[in-house]
């Protein structure tokens, strides 16, 4: 009976679901994953700074957090300002070595639903549709 | 057998293993003569992407776009100081919103670029009036007038004999080897007087490249135009550099001698891992650069790096090695240079009055600091003079 019990348990800690990636990464950085999730490499994508600079500028006071990946914090600050609270940093690039993000920015929704953003219209689009 | 035979087989079998031995690598701080510290304010990032030389009364400046403060700052590189901004109209139609290049001819004729077309460049001055906007005429599509144009770094557009020459990349499916044909051509020229676009028909993909299967990302050439009027193209896999002259390709050995491997097209159409892996590890060509104060062209070739499918791609880059190969105005190489990787940003460099300029922007740099940008330079004719 003790066997089975350990057994069960074994069981039951191995089905546990894992952490998604994106949730990882929302611990790591310090943001809440039930939030809509804007991430901008400014590391691998060239274009990306000036692109979606304007943007990203008017997704102020929205209920939305933004997390630039980027190892120099003034060209991040260029982009945004950094609070902590909505705007984040990733110096480390973690968002990178978690697949999160190959280049042009993504957006995560709750539930993980992702979307590659192409154009500074098409996030404007979606944060109109989806974002209060 | 006794022991000793034992390890002396054995160390036999390990020395005639090994691989072949290293080219005698030449350290590039023996060539080193000086570093430039440029101060950069709060509004200045140090990725230095879009600049120009200018060298003005005798003294040196390094001309940024600052995409931030949509301004061009001019450096003087003598001082080490930032002498001036040129505030630039960036609003459309009449602005330019995004600017892909610079070009500073003298300190009042600066052109500005923007980004996927020719159409709307600007010509201005030193106090950032504009003298000329250029509009060739549009083709009957959007696709067609568009012009992937690069204009920085070893891809600069030029002002040669009246026309600007702009190198441009394909936006077509670079995985089909149908596509790699001799239709496109890498370089666009615009008459300014005439006010008419076209290709240059020396600049289509060489034979080696044509219907194979390559990563895209080194589908790429780097050209200069010398005191002698000859444009040298250096493509990305050819040891050989290459000029037209009355309608006749020249082609001159220019390959580096640590190329320890030919590139190999792909079989078939590649995962993204396996290109990925293709761009850190085939070894490549990346700048040429022509230096007119010495009469010398340097050529920049990335050795080979380490690839590691955990790692990410741009850090695999930054570490690599390279090295700049001496050519003499005879295309003579006269000697070959190895950098450490990870300090110097080899797609920043350029060439000026006192020899080969390589900021230490490289993103794995230990010492890198946003506030300065720094600026080794290197004089390969240092050893001459002694």
């Amino acid at each position: 009976m003790k066997k089975i019990s350990i057994l069960l348990l074994i069981i039951l800690l191995g089905c546990k679901p894992t952490a998604s990636n994106f949730e990882k990464y929302g611990s790591i950085i310090g943001f809440d994953t039930d939030t809509p999730t804007l991430i901008v490499s400014l590391e691998n994508c060239q274009y990306c700074f000036s692109v979606f600079k304007e943007s990203i500028q008017e997704l102020e006071g929205k209920k939305i957090n933004v997390v630039i990946i980027s190892a120099q914090e003034k060209k991040a600050n260029l982009l945004a300002k950094v609070d902590g609270k909505s705007i984040f940093i990733d110096n480390k690039k973690e968002g990178l070595k978690l697949g999160l993000i190959e280049s042009l920015p993504v957006l995560f929704f709750p539930g993980q639903k992702k979307e590659t953003i192409e154009t500074p219209d098409e996030l404007v689009d979606l944060i109109q549709k989806y974002v209060q | 057998m006794n022991n000793l035979n034992y390890f002396l087989i054995l160390g036999f079998i390990i020395f005639s293993c090994s691989s072949k031995p290293t080219e005698e690598k030449i350290n590039s701080d023996f060539y080193k003569i000086s570093e430039i510290n440029l101060p950069l304010d709060d509004s200045t990032a140090l990725d230095f992407i879009r600049t120009s030389y200018l060298f003005d009364n005798d003294t040196e400046f390094l001309y940024h776009q600052n995409e931030f403060k949509k301004s061009i700052q001019v450096y003087n590189l003598d001082l080490e100081t930032l002498e001036k901004e040129i505030k630039y109209p960036f609003t459309p139609p009449l602005g330019i919103n995004m600017v892909q290049g610079i070009l500073v001819i003298t300190s009042d004729s600066i052109f500005i670029f923007p980004t996927l077309t020719v159409r709307g460049s600007l010509l201005i001055n030193g106090s950032g009036e504009v003298l000329n906007r250029y509009m060739p005429p549009r083709e009957k599509s959007i696709e067609e007038s568009l012009v992937n144009h690069i204009s920085f770094g070893s891809m600069p557009t030029l002002l040669s004999k009246g026309k600007l020459r702009f190198i441009q990349l394909p936006m077509f499916e670079l995985s089909n080897p149908a596509n790699i044909n001799d239709e496109f051509k890498f370089e666009v020229s615009y008459d300014i007087e005439a006010n008419t676009l076209e290709f240059v028909e020396e600049s289509g993909f060489p034979s080696f490249y044509q219907n194979k299967i390559w990563a895209g990302g080194d589908l790429q050439v780097s050209r200069i135009e010398d005191d002698f009027e000859r444009v040298i193209y250096s493509w990305k896999y050819l040891d050989s550099l290459s000029y037209f002259l009355d309608g006749q390709e020249f082609k001159i050995f220019g390959g580096s001698k640590f190329k320890n491997a030919e590139i190999k097209p792909f079989s078939m159409i590649p995962e993204q891992e396996k290109k990925g892996k293709a761009l850190i590890e085939n070894p490549k060509y990346y700048g040429i650069y022509y230096d007119p104060f010495r009469k010398l062209y340097y050529r920049t070739f990335q050795i080979p790096g380490i690839y590691d499918q955990d790692a990410i791609p741009n850090e695999m880059d930054a570490k690599k090695q390279f090295s700049v190969i001496v050519l003499d105005k005879d295309f003579k190489i006269i000697k070959e240079v190895v950098f450490p990787g990870g300090i110097y940003n080899v797609y920043r460099a350029f060439v000026g009055k006192k020899g080969f300029y390589l900021p230490k922007n490289n993103i794995l740099n230990p010492e890198l600091r946003e506030n300065n940008l720094f600026i080794d330079v290197f004089d390969f004719t240092q050893d001459e003079k002694n």
